[in-house]
This record gives C-alpha cells, sequence and structure tokens, in this order.
C-alpha cells in the first residue's frame, strides 16, 4: 500500500500558484500537489478526457482546491459539473479565492462546497492558513473509500 | 407594527383580517368609476323617490286644508242660513219647500240650498261637487241614500263620530279625487221643522243626531299631474347634472390613472436603471475585492521571499524597505476590505426585526476584550435597548463605535466606556462615551466623511472609514448619528433610530 495522498490546486495566476506551491512546499507538501490551469483542465484532469485521456480514474486527489475565478469555466461551474458526477460526488473541495462575495459563499455551500478559504493578504497567514489546510485534509480528515488515494 | 396597531386580538388573526377587507376593497379601487356611478344612480333614485313621495304628501295636505276650509263654509253658511233665514220668514208664512222653484214667493229647504250651491259651484268647471246623503231621505230626493263604498262607509264612520271627517284620496269617475265627509248634525233650529215636515220618514230627532253626510269632492288629477311635470323636469335636470358630474369625475380619474400609470413606467424605468446600477457596482466591488487583491497578494508574498531565501545577500536597509513594501501591502488590502465593506454596507438587504442593542454591545466588547486580553476597559451598559433594525448591520454600528472608544482609550490608565440611552421627546438618542483621546470640535464636520482622519497613523491606527460605515449604516435606519469631543478628554457619539 505504496500510495500517497495528493492535492488538485487549479490556479490560473503563476504568482498566485508559485506562492501557494511556496507555502505548501514550507509545510512539506509541495510533492504531492498536481495543478491544473483553468477549470477545463481541471475536469479534464478529473474525469480522464482531453490531454489526460487514459489516466487512471482510481486516483483521485484528497482535496480540490479551487480558484474561483478562473478562464473558460469558473470555480462555482467546477464545483457542479463535479458534484453532478458520481466518480467525483464525493470528492473534497476547498475553495481558496480572494473574494469574500456573500453571494459566492452561499452558492458554494448550496452547491456542496466543504471549505471555504479567503486568500490573505498577509502572506505570513497565507502560510499559516496552507498550513492548516495541509494538516487536516491530508492527516486529520477521513476521505470517501475510492477516492484521494495515488499509487 | 401589525400588533401595535391591534394590541388586543393576535397579530395573526389581525393580519388575515386585513387581508380579507383588501379583498373585498380591492375590486372597488379598481372599478371607481363604476363604483361612483352606482353610488351616484342609486342616491339620485332615492332622492327621486323621496322627492316623489314628498309631493304626494304635500299636494294632499293642501286639497285636505283647502277642503276642510270649503266644506266648513258651506256648513256655516247653511246653519246661519237656516237660523237667520229661514226661522225669521216662516213666522212671516213664507212657505220653505224643496220645489221652491215652483211656487211663487217660497224660499228653499235648507238642505237644498246647501245642494243647489253646491250645483252652482261645480259649474265653474274644477269639477268640485257638492253631495248631501241621509239614512233617512225625504222622498223627493232619488238619490238621497248612499249610493258607494265610500258613502256607505261615511255614514257609519260619521254616525260612530260625528266630530271626526271621514276622507279618502280614491278614483271617481276615472279622476284622482279627495272625497271629504263631514256629519250633517241636528241643530236646536232645525228639530222642530224636521219632527213636523209631513214628508219626514223620521220624527224622533233630537239635538246632536247625525241626520245625514255632507260629501265635498275635489279632483286633484289637474295638480297630480302638474306636480308630476314638474318632478319629471327635476328628474331630467337632475340626471343631466349627474351624468355631467360622473362625465367629469370620470375624465378626471382616468386622467389620474394615466398619470399613475406614467409614474408607474418612470418608477419601473428609474428601478431597472438602477438595478442594473447596483449590478454594474456589484460587478465591479467584485472585481476590486477579487483582482486588486491578488497582485498585492503578489507583492506582499514575494517580499516574504525574498526576505526569508535571499536574506544573507540583504542588508538591513534592503530588509526594511522590503518590510515597509509589506506593511504597506497590507494597509492597502485593509483598505480595500474597508471600501468594500463600506459600499456593501449600502448596497445589501435591511431585515428590520426586534435589535437588543445591550446584548450585542456586550458581544462587540467581549470580542474586544479577547482580542486584547492586555487591556483593562471599564464597560458600562444600560441593559434592555430594544430597537427594530438589521441585527447585522447595527452590530457593525457598535463595532466602530466601540472598536473605536476600545483604540482611543488605549493611552489611557482607567479606560472606561459607556454604552447608554436618553430618552427625549420624539426620540431615543443612544450614545458610546469614552474618556479617550477625544478630538477636536472644529473638525467634527469631518468625522464622518470616508477616510478622513484625525489622528496619525503611528499615534493610532485605522482607515478612516468606521465612521462613514457608522452613518451610512445609521440614514439607511432613517436615523441621525453626531458627535462631541474635547482633545484628551475623551468623545462621546451619538445615533438615533426611529
Amino acid at each position: 500500500m505504496d500510495r500517497k495522498k495528493f492535492i488538485l490546486l487549479v490556479e490560473d495566476n503563476p504568482d498566485d500558484e508559485a506562492l501557494t506551491m511556496r507555502a505548501l512546499k514550507q509545510n512539506h507538501i509541495e510533492n504531492n500537489v498536481v495543478v491544473a490551469r483553468d477549470g477545463a483542465e481541471a475536469l479534464d484532469y478529473l474525469f480522464g478526457r482531453g490531454k489526460y485521456a487514459g489516466r487512471d480514474l482510481n486516483e483521485m486527489p484528497a482535496l480540490i482546491l479551487l480558484d474561483l475565478k478562473l478562464p473558460k469555466i469558473n470555480g462555482l461551474e467546477v464545483l457542479k459539473q463535479l458534484r453532478a458526477n458520481t466518480l467525483t460526488a464525493l470528492l473534497p473541495v476547498a475553495i481558496l479565492t480572494s473574494s469574500s462575495e456573500e453571494h459566492d459563499l452561499l452558492t458554494g455551500y448550496k452547491l456542496g462546497l466543504n471549505s471555504y478559504i479567503i486568500k490573505p493578504v498577509d502572506f505570513d497567514q497565507f502560510i499559516d492558513a496552507v498550513c492548516n489546510l495541509g494538516k487536516y485534509w491530508l492527516s486529520i480528515n477521513v476521505t470517501p473509500p475510492g477516492s484521494g488515494l495515488l499509487k | 407594527m401589525q400588533s401595535e396597531n391591534c394590541p388586543v386580538i393576535s397579530s395573526g388573526l389581525c393580519q388575515k383580517l386585513k387581508k380579507v377587507l383588501e379583498a373585498c376593497l380591492a375590486p372597488l379601487y379598481k372599478h371607481t368609476i363604476l363604483v361612483l356611478s352606482t353610488i351616484f344612480v342609486g342616491g339620485a333614485l332615492l332622492a327621486f323617490w323621496y322627492l316623489s313621495h314628498a309631493t304626494t304628501t304635500l299636494v294632499q295636505s293642501a286639497a285636505l286644508q283647502g277642503i276642510t276650509m270649503y266644506s266648513e263654509s258651506l256648513t256655516e253658511l247653511r246653519n246661519y242660513y237656516t237660523s237667520e233665514v229661514v226661522d225669521r220668514l216662516r213666522s212671516s208664512n213664507i212657505e220653505v219647500t224643496h220645489d221652491y222653484q215652483l211656487k211663487p214667493g217660497a224660499i228653499p229647504l235648507p238642505a237644498i240650498f246647501t245642494m243647489e250651491l253646491g250645483r252652482r259651484i261645480s259649474l265653474h268647471g274644477t269639477g268640485m261637487r257638492v253631495r248631501l246623503y241621509s239614512n233617512y231621505p225625504f222622498p223627493w230626493r232619488k238619490d238621497g241614500g248612499a249610493r258607494d263604498d265610500f258613502e256607505r262607509q261615511a255614514l257609519v264612520a260619521l254616525q260612530a263620530d260625528p266630530k271626526q271627517p271621514y276622507y279618502r284620496f280614491e278614483e271617481l269617475d276615472g279622476r284622482a279625487s279627495l272625497r271629504y265627509a263631514t256629519a250633517d248634525v241636528m241643530h236646536e233650529d232645525c228639530i222642530g221643522c224636521h219632527n213636523a215636515h209631513p214628508d219626514s220618514p223620521k220624527r224622533d230627532w233630537k239635538v246632536g243626531d247625525v241626520r245625514g253626510v255632507l260629501e265635498i269632492v275635489r279632483p286633484l288629477d289637474v295638480v297630480v299631474s302638474q306636480s308630476r311635470a314638474d318632478l319629471r323636469d327635476i328628474f331630467i335636470l337632475f340626471g343631466v347634472l349627474l351624468t355631467l358630474g360622473l362625465g367629469a369625475l370620470a375624465l378626471v380619474i382616468t386622467r389620474l390613472r394615466r398619470v399613475s400609470v406614467e409614474l408607474e413606467d418612470q418608477v419601473t424605468r428609474r428601478t431597472t436603471q438602477l438595478a442594473a446600477a447596483n449590478k454594474e457596482l456589484e460587478a465591479f466591488s467584485y472585481s476590486v475585492s477579487h483582482d486588486l487583491r491578488a497582485p498585492l497578494r503578489s507583492i506582499d508574498g514575494f517580499s516574504r521571499a525574498l526576505l526569508d531565501d535571499y536574506a544573507p545577500q540583504l542588508d538591513d536597509t534592503g530588509k526594511d524597505y522590503l518590510n515597509r513594501v509589506r506593511a504597506s501591502t497590507q494597509r492597502m488590502g485593509q483598505l480595500i476590505d474597508d471600501m468594500l465593506m463600506l459600499s456593501r454596507v449600502t448596497r445589501s438587504e435591511m431585515n428590520v426585526d426586534t435589535v437588543n442593542l445591550s446584548a450585542l454591545a456586550q458581544t462587540v466588547v467581549d470580542e474586544l476584550q479577547q482580542e486584547y486580553p492586555e487591556r483593562f476597559v471599564e464597560f458600562v451598559c444600560t441593559p434592555g435597548m430594544m430597537v427594530r433594525g438589521d441585527a447585522r448591520l447595527l452590530k457593525i454600528v457598535l463595532e466602530n463605535l466601540l472598536g473605536n472608544a476600545w483604540k482611543f482609550t488605549s493611552k489611557r490608565e482607567h479606560a472606561h466606556i459607556e454604552f447608554g440611552v436618553m430618552h427625549q421627546v420624539g426620540a431615543s438618542v443612544y450614545f458610546v462615551r469614552d474618556n479617550g483621546a477625544g478630538f477636536d470640535m472644529a473638525y467634527v464636520g469631518k468625522l464622518f466623511s470616508a477616510f478622513q482622519r484625525l489622528h496619525a497613523m503611528t499615534e493610532f491606527p485605522g482607515t478612516g472609514v468606521g465612521l462613514a460605515t457608522v452613518q451610512r449604516i445609521i440614514h439607511r435606519h432613517g436615523g441621525e448619528a453626531w458627535a462631541e469631543g474635547e482633545i484628551d478628554k475623551g468623545a462621546t457619539f451619538y445615533f438615533t433610530l426611529p
């Protein structure tokens, strides 16, 4: 059973990606991250389509970190499609965004969101947030059977 | 507010009643012209009925009065003739007989006198008739007895009560008429003759006996038709006036309706415009919140990365500069957050409910104490301050006012904050008072403007948005906010909630 839990990071901003990766690295989880640069790519990855055709669909992330404002397909739409598919319906999804719009929060949770994190401007706080996230979702939380395992 | 209007009945029942009433009134409001027309026409018919009734009564009472006088005159004339003429002449051997016209030198019997007088009057063409009849007519009179129902009834009624005239309004020979009958009562002057006359059918008359009936018939058809014609004219005039009035009313209502429809259209248009503007503003603030913060995060994040990864290459000045960059980005982040809050306070929907301000203030102070456990602040709060408002927005007000008081008393050894209420005529004035840094009243006008600060950042931190937010929230509740202060003596912030 040499399986490691991994995170799918959906982020279009390369700066944010670099900073998130840096924060993850400081918390020693940077090797277990798959990055998708927009909503469409995230869906392709999860459903094994497009350039991810033929991917082993038994390998599902333990957590999806989803930005809201994404090119092509936005975060809430990605979430909606994940919840509508039995393959991904139970995957834990955390929205990681700069926006604290009440509307997004409500819609997110209505769609079956697991967590909503507002990226602080202060990088120190950001590192703290990512640390807590990693600890909670990769160590403390128990994921549903058949998901979130990487061979 | 509902329950205040109906203190006894439960507010649910009250609302149900109100709904039923509204449902009943709604069609009335919708068809105003129809309803008004019905009311007016109904009123006109009622007025016309009353007028016609009143006219009939008037005609009848006038006729009755006239006929009474006429009857009294005839009776009086006959009595006068009997006592002053007949009696005197009888002693001079002048014959008093029913066929006086056939006998020279003879004069008529009083009854014949009355009948002849009546006959002559009837020749004037008024249709007026006079008739005498009796249960005991003299044999020479062929129609001296009762001929119809009225005459029979009159004889019976007047025999029972001779003093009360008997009359009826009825159709006679095809004409609406008043028939008026009075008793022909035996007087002393008459008795001798009646009991002695050879042809008299009854010879035991006593004074006060009812000898017969004097009936006067007065046709009313001319008067009635005249009054009907007058009524018809009045009705036509009334109808024309009513139609004109209703027409004018309909015109006014139609015009008003058109104006209200125009206004409604205008409101709809404006609302749509406003909604569009609001949506645009929302999109703008969304993009501010998302897009403006992202680069700030990058600046701060990479500055920290520089400090972390390249510390050996940087001297202290370099590190200081980077720290300044980070402090500024964080401050800008704070400014963006505050700006967004200010705009949200104005846009968000209000959920008005009963709010316990005292409990809310205690929660805010408890949160402040948790955040600054090292501070010791004496907080005094009037208990049970209940208001109507949006709990979420009012909490923002208290967070700002109590937060300010907390902040500006930070240099006091004995910090004191008070939250209370003064009941004045027409309004309750709530206040937050502190013994902190205070402010110069010369700048009180700038206090509630966004991004205006009266203290240096190094002295007291802040973005200058808090009081602007407070004022907007209080204004949205329809209240007022103002402040008083003195440098180094503390400040008091007041607000009202209607």
